[in-house]
């Protein structure tokens, strides 16, 4: 009997699906919205599971999905802010800690999309450039320089503060 | 302090993990990404439509048209249960294990340890529900998919590039003819499956175990041609000739020929699960307004090309021997052209968690299946279970 395309998903899907709810989570900061993003990204897979076995790393794959999910949903995230009129989120403080989670996640959220996704899988997900660049489908260069642009927008809306290391020293 | 060391230190407020439970609904990411294959497959489909249309009227419209001639003579039906009990099967050392595959007769029964993407499995056989084989196989992790009344299974790897395998006497052994898919074997020892060319994937018979494969011919190749199932008389079932959703049959005299959807309104393709009760179950795709598409059950005759169709089942019941989705709370299987429920495991349903049914017997007084968690739980265990029925 041709099962076992669904059981190798189902597999697949119960095994990664608590590294696919944290990089989801790293992604979007928000536990809902990180469901809803795994939802999205295991529906597509499961749509083109048939032709998986032709994918040499798939791990690799289901988080590029996962990715283009999150950028899609940005995408229409400003969509609607823009047809409902919604308020948009108020900027950091620039003055209140850089330890505190939502004046980063804050900070974090004003940047165009694919530069926080650079931000998060490399430094939230300890992920090299190397695969960034593949998850992201560009070039190992493209990642460095979103990298330095991204932290360069955050220097400027955080101010030009430099976080503690865990030390307590910040050179 | 560089680039990669403020990065690492400014994000570093934002590292965690989901505290709470998954919201994660597996059934319905399943339900939702067929009818997207669906979309997909059959977007510009209109050639193929007509092409259909003109297929049909050949076999089973003239069956409908002439009452008087004799009725074909199909195969029995097995008569349905009166009742049934339901046994968690013994699983060895492992703390988890699913059931994916039994002979006809339900006696022997396959599956793996430990069903989670990454894990090491060991390869498992039950004959009338005890454990007889429980083989780890070096340097590979086999999801097994079927198995025939001599004992010998058949699986593909599960790390890419997968392999077909052959399971018998104890061992594990590569089928020949490279990257591919064992999907059946029958009783006569004919395996079938897909080896993959490039972006083509082939499908395949392997006469015996150590044969060398046999390209199955296809009208044109692509990359949705697979088979699905094997039946005792060596008729092969499967899918090709473009889209998926291409019913395809072969025989074993070396005829091939497409299966016509059958006459309902607007049906304009077939998909086979299974060879179960001397019929192919399987799904007819049914061209719904605004380009959707639909399913409905259906089952075929392949001899006479008779149709009949099913009783009308949710897209989470199973077809006969395919687990074509999750059950979450009542479990119904079809035994002939009727559905039949099947008593709940109850520890399982305490954890509201759901079933796949991977086998019915063709006597219908066997049915395999294991549990599985709707809600990709990590820590949900799978049982793999027997229901024995009089």
């Amino acid at each position: 009997m041709d099962d076992r395309a669904d059981a190798a998903y189902l597999d697949y899907v119960h095994g990664r699906t608590p590294a696919l709810r944290r990089v989801a989570y790293l992604l979007s900061g928000d536990e809902h919205q990180a469901d809803d993003l795994v939802q999205e990204t295991i529906t597509k897979l499961y749509a083109r599971w048939p032709r998986i076995s032709q994918v040499q790393n798939v791990d690799a794959y289901v988080h590029s999905m996962l990715v283009r999910v999150f950028l899609d949903e940005k995408r229409r995230g400003w969509w609607k802010v823009r047809l409902f009129g919604a308020a948009p989120e108020p900027p950091p403080d620039a003055g209140a800690a850089l330890e505190n989670r939502p004046v980063v996640r804050a900070a974090l959220g004003r940047l165009p999309p694919r530069q926080q996704a650079v931000l998060v899988l490399r430094f939230l997900c300890d992920l090299p450039v190397a695969d960034v660049a593949e998850i992201l489908d560009c070039s190992a260069g493209t990642v460095k320089s979103q990298t330095s642009h991204g932290l360069s927008t955050l220097r400027k809306i955080l101010g030009e503060r430099v976080p503690a290391r865990s030390d307590g020293s910040n050179r | 302090m560089n680039d990669d060391e403020f990065g690492a230190l400014l994000l570093r407020p934002l590292a965690g993990e989901p505290a709470g439970p998954p919201r994660i609904d597996v059934a319905k990411a399943m339900r939702d990404g067929r009818k997207m294959r669906r979309r997909r497959w059959w977007s510009g489909g209109t050639a193929i439509t007509a092409v259909t249309a003109t297929a049909i009227a050949g076999g089973v419209l003239a069956a409908a048209t002439e009452p008087d001639k004799p009725r074909p003579d199909l195969p029995p039906d097995p008569t349905m249960p009166a009742s049934c009990a339901v046994q968690r099967l013994p699983l060895g050392k492992h703390p988890s294990a699913e059931v994916s595959g039994g002979d006809p007769s339900g006696t022997y029964l396959v599956g793996w340890s430990d069903p989670v993407y990454g894990k090491k499995h060991a390869v498992l056989v039950w004959r009338d529900g005890k454990l007889i084989a429980d083989v780890p196989v070096p340097g590979e992790a086999l999801a097994m998919t079927d198995i025939n009344g001599s004992g010998t299974a058949v699986g593909t790897s599960t790390q890419t590039p997968y392999h077909p395998y052959v399971f018998r006497n104890g061992k594990a052994s590569r089928l020949r003819g490279g990257v591919g898919e064992a999907i059946a074997i029958n009783d006569a020892g004919v395996i079938v499956g897909v080896l993959l060319k490039g972006d083509v994937s082939v499908p395949v018979r392997w006469a015996t175990p150590d044969a060398e494969p046999e390209p199955l011919p296809v009208p044109a190749a692509s990359s949705f041609d697979r088979v699905t199932d094997v039946a005792e008389n060596g008729v092969i079932a499967g899918q090709a000739g473009g889209p998926e959703g291409q019913g395809y049959l072969w025989f074993p005299d070396g005829s091939h020929r497409r299966i016509a959807p059958p006459p309902v309104a607007n049906a304009i393709g077939f998909v086979p699960s299974a060879f179960r009760y001397g019929w192919i179950y399987g799904a007819a795709t049914i061209r719904a307004a605004g380009g959707a598409h639909s399913s409905l059950p259906y089952r075929y005759e392949p001899i006479s090309g008779t149709w009949q169709p099913l009783p009308e089942r949710t897209l989470d019941e199973p077809l006969p021997g395919a687990p074509n989705g999750l059950s979450a709370d009542v479990l119904r299987v079809y035994v002939g052209n009727q559905r039949f429920q099947l008593p709940p495991y109850d520890p399982a349903l305490k954890h509201g968690d759901a079933f796949v049914i991977d086998n019915a017997g063709d006597d219908a007084r066997r049915f395999a299946g294991h549990t599985v968690s709707a809600t990709a739980d990590p820590k949900f265990s799978s049982q793999p279970l027997l229901w024995r029925c009089q």
